[in-house]
Parts: structure tokens; sequence; C-alpha cells
């Protein structure tokens, strides 16, 4: 069995997963997750399209990115990937150059699976201002316990 | 689910329920994974470095990495109205983490179109989910992807 770092019998039902807090983001970040992804939709890379075409106030970052930020959350709390069984989420509102993305979770219901804790999670990315930007539902499961 | 008929291009519609050819095999690099850690700010060594990857089987890629492995999309089709069409949500499945070494290859089904009033006008979301398949023909992850258009 693989390390972890938190079991089922850490949880229970109401508990906060711990905050990330993501440096401000930037056109290189957003240039990066281009060139990581692939994705070289214009609205990411291309100020002129984003701006004149699409009228939004500047690129934006890919939604995909706040995704790949709650992932962050998971995987800092349980330790790797590998307990994550699913991750279901809504782009709610952009995510522009300067914005500080918050991330945060709670548990909201667990049950056992042989000697596996499955936990649901909601989870969340927001901006400086509080707004959402992205949400969604996680599913992980960890042994019950050390 | 309702479709209003003329703001969706009939030869997409028909398409609803159908799958497409296997798209492209992805061979997952370290260093794809690596770059990819890099740019979504998460310094965890198991994404990078063998030894401490070594107690999860190897170095292992983050749970969104799925979205590098290019996948056949149905592509959005001609739009007659509309400013923008914007990714509205992803769903993943995992049956297991995207490994470094592994060889995926993906279909896809385009499951749903349908029309949403908005705050400035209608809003279609089209539904897609891609079937991502290792070397040994085992599902890695399932991807849901909605795309709306407004």
């Amino acid at each position: 069995m693989y390390p972890v770092k938190v079991t089922g019998n850490q949880v229970d039902v109401g508990m906060q997963i711990p905050s990330v807090v993501k440096p401000p983001m930037s056109r290189v970040q957003i240039a990066k997750y281009a060139g990581a992804s692939g994705d070289f939709n214009p609205l990411h890379v291309d100020e002129m399209y984003a701006t004149q075409k699409a009228k939004m106030k500047s690129v934006i970052a890919h939604g995909m990115l706040s995704m790949g930020f709650l992932g962050h959350l998971l995987t800092e709390w349980v330790g790797s990937p590998l307990p994550v069984r699913s991750l279901d989420v809504r782009f709610q509102n952009s995510v522009y150059p300067g914005d500080v993305i918050t991330l945060s979770g709670q548990v909201t219901a667990k049950r056992e699976e042989g000697d596996l804790a499955v936990l649901t999670c909601q989870v969340q990315a927001a901006n400086q201002d509080g707004v959402v930007v992205t949400s969604g539902v996680a599913e992980v499961a960890l042994p019950g316990e050390a | 689910m309702t479709v209003d008929a003329e703001l969706v291009p009939a030869e997409f519609r028909a398409l609803i329920g159908t799958e497409s050819a296997p798209g492209p095999v992805y061979e997952v690099e370290r260093g794809a994974i690596r770059r990819f850690a890099e740019a979504i700010g998460d310094d965890n060594p198991i994404y990078r470095d063998p030894e401490a990857a070594a107690p999860y089987g190897g170095i292992v890629a983050p749970p969104t990495f799925f979205t590098a492995v290019n996948m056949p999309w149905f592509p959005e089709p001609k739009w007659t109205w509309g400013t923008v069409s914007l990714a509205s949500g992803r769903t993943a499945k995992y049956e297991r983490p995207i490994r470094a070494g592994d060889v995926l290859q993906s279909t896809v089904k385009l499951i749903d179109i349908y029309t949403r009033p908005g705050r400035n006008g209608p809003l279609v979301f089209t539904v897609q989910e891609a079937t991502v398949r290792d070397q040994h023909g085992e599902i890695v992850v399932r991807v849901q992807r909605a795309m709306a258009r407004r």
C-alpha cells in the first residue's frame, strides 16, 4: 500500500481540507500551462483576440488550470493522486492575470468500502474578492486507518 | 434535454450518440508530467523524482494531466451566432492515475446538446465523454467535457 498523509479515521464529515493559496496568476503561467496542456485557445494566449473578438477584459486563464489547482488541493491533503477517484467541476467565472486564487474544500460525506473510507468533498477555487471561479465535487478513497 | 433547433447546426445535432474513431496514440513522458506539474505550481516530488515516486509505483501525473492527452473531441460546429465558445465544466472519473510510460488512446462520444437561457441570450451546452485506455486496453480515466456557446 502506498503512503497517504491522512487516513479515514482522521477525517470527519464537516472537516475543512487544508487551504492552498496560489501566487498571483500571470500571463507567463497561462503560457506555461498552454504549452504543458497543449491548449492554445487564443482566449488564453492572444490578447487582441481575447479583448477585441471575444470582448474580454484581457486574456483569461484556462478553466482547466483552476481544475488543476483543485487537483493540487486534494493531492496536497492526501499525499498523491492515487486516492483521488473523481473530480467534477464547473467553470463559473474567469481568472485574470493578477488574480490570487485560494483553493478550499470540505468533507461532506464519508462511507466505508471494505477497509477504505470513501470521502465526498465539496471543493472550490475563489479569487481575492471571494468570487468563486470554479467549484465542484471530488471523491477520495483512503485507508480506514494507518 | 431541450434543443432549440435553429441554434445548433443540423450536421452537429445528427452526431449526438455517435462515437469517434480512436484518437492518436499518446506516450506519457516524464518531461511532460514535470512541465505540467510546474505549470500548475505543484512541486510534489512524485511528479519528477523517481526515488520520491518509488513508494507510489513510479512517477505519476497530477490528476488533471489527462487534459494533455490528445483526445479526438468532436470539433466545435460552425456556429452561425454568438461570440464565443467556452469550456463550462469537466468531470474526471479515475480507474487509476496516469503514469510515466503509459501509452494511451481515447475514443470520444458526443453525449448531449441542450439549450438554457443565459444572462444575455441563449446558452447552448455540448457534452462529450472521452474514454482513455492504456496499452493493455484497460480504462485509465473517463472524462466528460461540457462546452457552452454564447
